[in-house]
């Protein structure tokens, strides 16, 4: 018997309420006076936000392979466009993760912003807002829409509150790249809704497409519009440069939600493999080769980078190429172990972010020259640095390691000739992590600015100890996004598989 | 026996780490105060581990344990199962044993010995943590539960060796320790996978029973992985270097790590695979020699040493080799007791070795042995511990380093470059921005501001600035010389009499004189329209008559107008009721229906007046009487400037007029005549109100080139007329509906089609017949730009209503050269752009692009299409009205729109700024905005009819346009401000405030819900768009569907 979708708690449009509830509540901040009681409501506003989509996984019935929560008006009639929204047990996986990671901004960015404190949370939260949309939106335009719409907070976010001088630069460099990575999305959902117009009827919705499979020719150009239209955003080598330099201009917490939150891979995962199964397959040489390539190069430049946040930068680089690779694999363990990943970024990567925004706050640097000996005044900052770092090398006992097995495991079936090459990644990532760890938190202090530096205050420390222990309870107990991902995954797996003997 | 036993041997130490890490985490474990709490609780568990190893050992003995006790699932990923499985066979007690056993007595030991150290908890912390991983490490029952403790127990030495985190050379140490351990975890990592893919399971059960079921070389294949991990932690040949460099750590974890426990965890491992290694005779062979080279070289690097601790580690190396030489042999028990003996012997000594190094302390270090001391190549070779380390650097860690320096630089120069988009925006701009700083002599003061942009440009970028700097010099060279020059001699005949007119505009008496005579025509007309209402389909009030008469009493009231106050107040309440008709034209317009609605005609001598809308026509109307309000509100705001604002009101409301009769004309001639009396007021609009000096030479500009537009489309009408009384026998008409029903020859058809095609061209400012456009932006009063904006779209409206009903088999054959035209003329426009140097000039030029956009999107002759481009065309006129509002309102506020001039307005005027971003995005077709559904049909339209490429390349000219717009927004809104410039900056005011709004409003809201209006005009451009199916079903030429 197949299990029926659970009904949404309540009752209520739950996805919806996600969407609008930080949009309402973004809305609401540049109406009040004094800067505390702006701090206090934004908080406020991603905690109820963190509660709604903690609520939504846990009514989500993950036994269910299909939609949960399906929430569908129509929108353009003339487009057949809907607003459509639903979750599946891979993507009901973000939700939570995602707005915990901007309560975590918020705390994080509690006094360090200064300038117009209520334009920048009510972006944050617009930002929270949109980013919800994109993981819940089922029908293409909805996706695009909310997908573009989270340019707009990022473009401001950088330009006005970016920490290095060439922010504006980095503003204008993201949103060209992602305007230029707009177009081929666009066309490729144009030539699905298309191809579907000329069967049935023009139609955007992701369940209607999934089932009807493109024939062979068609799939191979939507494929690559969709792949490289979202490898952009990935961001895949060789369309990474704009993440180094967002992460080093841009404001912290800002940083935090771009390598925390993978929307690109997502989008792969989503949208551009199920589509065009049969293209995938045929192209799984290029996923796989540009995958490993980025985690190669990622991690062999951030071996030699003398500042934090370009080493994160790199890093997450490196990271995605493994996932990447892992999606590529098209097998049960290669997704489930890509879909760990990405839940793991917005713990792992995003708390190391977070945690560079408390050192730069200190020392108004992340750069090694003005680091040094870190460890002895600020002995809780490090093994909390530490402990992210080893969860983001996968290390076990960490979330990092079973994704990273899972990964190699499903690369490995699929191709094993490479998986060595995957490997070269596990001995360069401690490489680079420690290089840097043991340079900048190791030896004598060096800076008289360091040796009174204080260790984290309780703000600081109540993120970064909630980071760690998440990160080590996702590696004590996989059981836990295993279970959710479980059917959901292999339905995937399924629609990649299919027709595959034609 | 229970269970919980077996659990509670890694569970004990593990919840010692947590809590002893909890308390340090959160400053409950300071100095000594606390010494006793930790070092207790650290004790009690690695005794509770001992004391429950003893009683498994025990009830193993009594033969009450199985083999393997299974806790239930851990991971499970489809058929990867990894079980909590624990071994409590004798292999695993026996190094249970020892590893309890050992870390009971060295954690009693240091607490000692590290008293009133400054990491004491730290110690035992990670004491506790690698006790839980090396029990998990010898008992874990797959190879996934060993390689947790494995992998933990390396990061324990990883901590240990950097125990005194001030000293760099233990950081260093540490850092290679670990990365090289990481090298075997590599391996082992392999090994995993290989063994799931080829087994099925990692159990080390099944591992080793399905073993012999494996080929030779598979099987060599895994024990290779397995034995590459057991070589890294166990420090042999040629991955041992690292071992000495351990000795960083304290004295105790010396001699847990690399004396009694961890060290021999690579042994056990082999131990654990025997069956394994017993398929390979190369795994074996191979581990025989890296054995045997490792106790040679333990035993003579030992020899040179002088310093106890490592003369020990070095020999323990070699005491390691020699078991795995053992184990290669196949002796495996005898390597288990040698194993179990070295450990307790080992540990004992390195304990001892402070307390003799303390006695030893002042005696001669030992002389050189004589073994040794005969061969100085050996002496040396052992004392350099056979370059192992040195080789390692040369052939691994240097060539990786100076890869990744070689990457580093590539991704700079070549990566970033070759993908570097956002450079054409950034540096052909920046470029154009210095050239004119240089020229203006600003140069130096603004040189390199901080924040400027010093990014080298990309391939793309580059390519993009050489082909903008080539349109530039066709631009400067070909375009406005001959505008200026060429052109004019070639229109002359009719060039002669608008110089008499443009001169006349400098008396602006005569020319309103003019304006007057003809409006005055046309509101006779209007009179007589009212009394001769024949409502075939009309709703009883002439709502359309109404809509051209208001604005025309209300432009007579406001002209004698003396007082400001007085004008503005007559301009916008006429403005106002022209939109409230407007809107209950909309309201009671049927949207179902695709023929003329609101229908009114009379006769007059000489024309056959035609009012009417459909659903193309019907959205012009609100637009234009909503943009005229604008332009009221706008110049409203700042009234004090303006010089006879009686006449300014009047000539808006004349131009309004003149607007929404050519968007109601169904007659072409009486269309041409409205086209005729608006150019009139415009052209009094820029040279009277212009804001530069070079007004009146814009007017000229103006005046010449829709002169000849207006004549090329006289002569097309004339033809079509003409033609209509050849079939019918001299009876002309230019009314549309007679019109359609006699179609000219086609060959006629291109002539006409040529003829109109060109008059409306220039109307539309398509390139390349755009040249006046720029010229009226920079030099005309903002609140004509705005007129023109709706006045441009008038063309596609033409082109749409006239030119594609009545000559379909030309626009059929006309088809592709048009739409190459318009990219053409997008491309161009965009590219020109980019080297703008002033704001409304930048805008001009979008404009240019955006037309070409909207012509290709019309010629795509099929529903998407026709219906994505109106759409396009009336966002455009709501967009680029926006961007052309801001920029009147900069100009306003600072004098200039030239961009060295502005910078850092976002921080004064925030309202104005995020405005402008609104309209940008509405510009650059972003969702969410009116312009993205039209775009998506437009672009939908372009690549059903032609396909791929035609449609990459439309969908290219918003990528563009966001390229120079989000620069020109960078520029004035975020840019550092020019140092030399005060800038006394006001946000938006009310008036302007509710305009802005209003805008605002308009485009977001008209963005997320567009269905009624698309609703609006299908009914009737579904029906234009099938006439021209039909017409290329039967018609000469296949329709261009790919």
């Amino acid at each position: 018997m197949i299990p029926e979708p659970a009904a949404a708690p309540f009752n209520l449009p739950i996805l919806s309420l996600l969407i609008i509830l930080p949009l309402a509540w973004a809305l609401l901040l540049p109406f009040l006076r004094e800067t505390r009681t702006v701090r206090i409501v934004a908080l406020a506003g991603a905690v109820l936000e963190l509660a709604l989509s903690l609520l939504t996984a846990a009514a989500l019935r993950p036994e269910v392979a299909g939609m949960q929560f399906v929430e569908q008006t129509a929108w353009m009639p003339s487009l057949n466009v809907h607003y459509l929204l639903g979750v599946d047990g891979i993507s009901a996986l973000f939700p939570p993760l995602t707005a915990l990671l901007f309560c975590a901004v918020i705390l994080a960015s509690w006094t360090s912003i200064q300038f117009m404190p209520r334009l920048y949370f009510a972006l944050l939260l617009a930002l929270e807002g949109v980013t919800m949309g994109v993981f819940c939106a089922l029908d293409l335009v909805l996706f695009f829409l909310f997908w573009e719409l989270t340019l707009i907070p990022i473009y401001f976010l950088i330009s006005l509150w970016g920490i290095g001088p060439e922010r504006r630069y980095a503003a204008t460099k993201y949103t060209l790249f992602m305007l230029a990575g707009g177009v081929p999305l666009l066309f490729g959902m144009i030539l699905l809704g298309l191809h579907h117009a000329s069967a049935a009827g023009l139609n955007f919705d992701y369940r209607v497409l999934l089932e009807h499979p493109l024939p062979a020719p068609w799939q191979t150009p939507v494929f690559l519009l969709l792949f490289f239209g979202f490898a952009v955003k990935a961001p895949l080598f060789p369309f990474h440069t704009w993440l180094p330099t967002v992460l080093r201009e841009g404001p912290v917490g800002l940083s935090a939600l771009l390598v925390g939150l993978k929307l690109g891979v997502f989008g792969i995962l989503r949208f551009a493999l199920p589509l065009a199964p049969a293209a995938a397959r045929e192209f799984f040489w290029l996923m796989t080769v540009l995958g490993l390539i980025g985690l190669i190069y990622g991690a062999l430049v951030a071996l030699r980078q003398s500042n934090l946040r370009k080493m994160l930068a790199f890093s997450s680089i490196s990271h995605v190429g493994l996932v990447i690779a892992g999606l590529a694999a098209m097998n049960l363990q290669g997704v489930q172990g890509a879909v760990f990943q990405l839940a793991n970024f917005s713990i792992v990567a995003g708390g190391l972010m977070l945690m560079a925004g408390f050192l730069h706050h200190r020392l108004g640097s992340t750069d090694l020259a003005s680091l040094g000996g870190l460890a002895r005044p600020l002995p809780r900052f490090t093994a909390l640095f530490l402990l992210l770092g080893m969860a983001s090398i996968g290390l076990p006992g960490t979330n990092g390691f079973i994704a990273e097995l899972l990964m190699l495991l499903g690369i490995l079936q699929a191709a094993p000739g490479v998986a060595a090459f995957a490997l070269l990644g596990v001995i360069l990532g401690a490489a680079y992590f420690l290089g840097f760890f043991q340079r900048a938190f190791l030896g004598p202090v060096t800076q008289p600015a360091i040796a009174s530096a204080m260790d984290l205050r309780p703000r600081e420390l109540l993120i970064a100890s909630i980071m760690g222990l998440l990160a080590v309870t996702g590696g004590l107990f996989p059981g836990l996004v295993q279970n959710v991902t479980a059917s959901a995954a292999n339905a995937w797996v399924m629609q990649m598989t299919v027709n595959q003997d034609h | 026996m229970p269970d919980w036993l077996i659990a509670l041997i890694p569970a004990l130490p593990l919840a010692a780490a947590l809590w002893i890490g909890l308390t340090i985490l959160f400053g409950q474990a300071n100095g000594e105060a606390h010494e006793r709490r930790t070092s207790r609780l650290a004790l009690i568990a690695s005794a509770g581990s001992f004391i429950a190893t003893l009683l498994l050992i025990a009830a193993r003995l009594a033969e009450t344990v199985p083999d393997q006790v299974t806790f239930g699932g851990w991971l499970t990923s489809g058929s990867y199962q990894v079980d909590l499985n624990f071994l409590t066979d004798g292999l695993s007690l026996a190094l249970l044993a020892v590893t309890t056993l050992a870390s009971l007595l060295i954690a009693r030991f240091a607490v000692n010995y590290l008293h009133r150290e400054a990491g004491f908890h730290r110690f035992f912390m990670i004491l506790s943590l690698f006790t839980a991983a090396m029990t998990v490490l010898v008992m874990g029952g797959n190879a996934v539960l060993t390689f947790i403790g494995w992998e933990i127990a390396g990061l324990c030495s990883y901590l240990l060796i950097s125990f005194f985190q001030d000293r760099p050379v233990a950081a260093g140490n540490a850092t290679r320790a670990f990365v090289i351990n990481r090298v075997g975890d590599a391996g082992f990592l392999l090994g995993i996978a290989l063994a799931f893919h080829w087994l099925g399971s990692v159990d080390w059960s099944t591992v080793n029973a399905g073993a012999a079921g494996l080929s030779t070389t598979q099987a060599g294949i895994l024990a290779g992985c397995f034995l590459l991990a057991a070589v890294a932690k166990s420090a042999q040949v040629p991955l041992a270097p690292w071992l000495a460099r351990a000795m960083e750590g304290p004295t105790p974890s010396s001699a847990l790590f690399y004396g009694m426990v961890m060290i021999h965890a690579g042994v056990y491992l082999i131990l654990r695979l025997q069956p394994l290694f017993e398929q390979s005779h190369i795994a074996m062979a191979i581990m025989a020699i890296i054995g045997l080279a490792t106790a040679l070289y333990g035993f003579l690097s030992g020899l040179t040493q002088t310093d106890i601790k490592s003369a020990l580690i070095f020999s323990t190396t070699g005491q390691v080799g020699l078991m795995f030489f053992a184990c290669s042999l196949g002796f495996w028990r005898l390597a288990l007791i040698y194993l179990c003996c070295h450990a307790l012997f080992r540990g004992y000594q390195f304990l001892s070795a402070p307390s003799i190094l303390r006695q030893m302390h002042g005696v001669r270090t030992r002389p050189v042995s004589n073994v040794l001391a005969q061969r100085s190549g050996l002496y040396n070779a052992a004392l350099q511990r056979f370059w192992l380390e040195e080789a390692a650097d040369a052939i691994i860690v240097r060539p990786v380093q100076r890869l990744a320096g070689v990457l580093i630089r590539f991704d700079t120069l070549v990566v970033d470059r070759a993908t570097g988009l956002p450079a054409p925006a950034v540096n052909a701009l920046s470029s154009v921005a210095q050239w004119e700083e240089h020229q203006l002599g600003a140069g130096r003061i603004l040189a390199r501001a901080p924040g400027a942009i010093d990014q080298e440009p990309g391939i793309l970028a580059q390519a993009t600035e050489w082909t903008a700097a080539a349109f530039h010099q066709v631009e400067e060279q070909l375009m406005l010389k001959s505008a200026s020059q060429g052109l004019a001699v070639a229109g002359d005949q009719l060039g002669q009499g608008l110089h008499r007119i443009e001169r006349w505009l400098g008396r602006s008496w005569a020319s309103m004189a003019l304006f007057i005579v003809i409006l005055a025509v046309l509101a006779g007309i209007s009179g007589m329209m009212a009394e001769t209402e024949s409502g075939a389909k009309s709703s009883g009030f002439p709502l359309l008559s109404a809509l051209l008469i208001v604005p025309l009493v209300g432009m007579l009231a406001a002209f004698r107008a003396r007082q400001a106050q007085t004008a503005f107040a007559l301009g916008l309440t006429t403005a106002v009721i022209e939109l409230f008709l407007a809107a209950q034209l909309l309201m009671r317009f049927q949207p179902q229906t695709s023929g003329m609605q609101f229908v009114e005609q009379f006769d007059i001598p000489g024309l056959h007046a035609h009012l009417g809308v459909d659903g193309v026509s019907i959205l012009f109307l609100p637009l234009t009487a909503l943009l005229t309000l604008f332009v009221l509100l706008y110049t409203q705001s700042h009234r004090q400037q303006q010089a006879q604002p009686g006449r300014f009101v009047a000539s808006i409301l004349a131009l309004e007029a003149a607007l929404i009769g050519m968007f109601t004309a169904l007659n072409l001639l009486q269309f041409w005549i409205f086209a005729v009396a608006e150019i009139i007021p415009a052209a009094f609009l820029i040279a009277r109100y212009g804001t530069s000096s070079a007004r009146n030479r814009a007017a000229g500009h103006f005046l010449r080139f829709m002169g000849s537009g207006l004549a090329a489309l006289l002569a097309g009408i004339g033809l079509l007329g003409w033609n209509h009384a050849a079939i019918t026998g001299g009876n002309w008409s230019f009314a549309l509906s007679a019109l359609l029903e006699t179609p000219a020859p086609a060959s006629q058809q291109s002539l006409i089609f040529i003829l109109l095609f060109t008059g409306l061209a220039v109307r539309l400012a398509l390139f390349p017949f755009h040249a006046w456009l720029p010229i009226v932006a920079r030099h005309g009063t903002v609140a004509v730009g705005i007129v023109f904006l709706v006045g441009v779209k008038v063309g596609v409206y033409a082109l749409l209503r006239f030119v594609l009903p009545l000559l379909p088999s030309a626009a059929w054959q006309w088809e592709t050269g048009v739409i190459a035209l318009g990219l053409a003329g997008m491309l161009y426009g965009a590219l020109l752009a980019f080297r703008q140097s002033d704001l409304r000039r930048l805008l001009a030029f979008a404009v240019i692009s955006q037309s070409g956009l909207l012509v290709a999107g019309v010629f795509s002759l099929n529903p998407a299409g026709l219906r994505g481009s109106l759409l396009l065309a009336l966002n455009l006129g709501l967009a680029a009205s926006g961007l052309f509002i801001v920029a009147g309102l900069i100009y306003r506020r600072l004098g200039t729109t030239r961009f060295y001039r502005l910078g850092g307005l976002f921080e004064t005027a925030p309202l104005l700024g995020l405005v402008f971003l609104v309209v940008v995005l509405g510009s650059i077709a972003m969702p969410g905005t009116p312009g993205f559904e039209a775009a998506h049909l437009a672009l939908e339209g372009l690549l059903e009819s032609h396909g791929w490429g035609v449609a990459t390349l439309a969908a290219s000219g918003n990528v563009l346009a966001a390229g120079y717009l989000l620069w020109a927004y960078q520029r004035i809104f975020l840019a550092r401000p020019p140092q030399d410039v005060a800038q006394p900056m006001s946000d938006l005011r009310h008036r302007e405030l509710i305009m802005a709004g209003l805008l605002c409003a308009v485009m977001v809201g008209v963005g997320l819900y567009a269905d009624p209006w698309i609703k609006t005009i299908g009914g009737a451009v579904d029906e234009a768009a099938h006439r021209l199916e039909a017409v290329a079903g039967k018609g000469h030429h296949a329709p261009g569907a790919h």
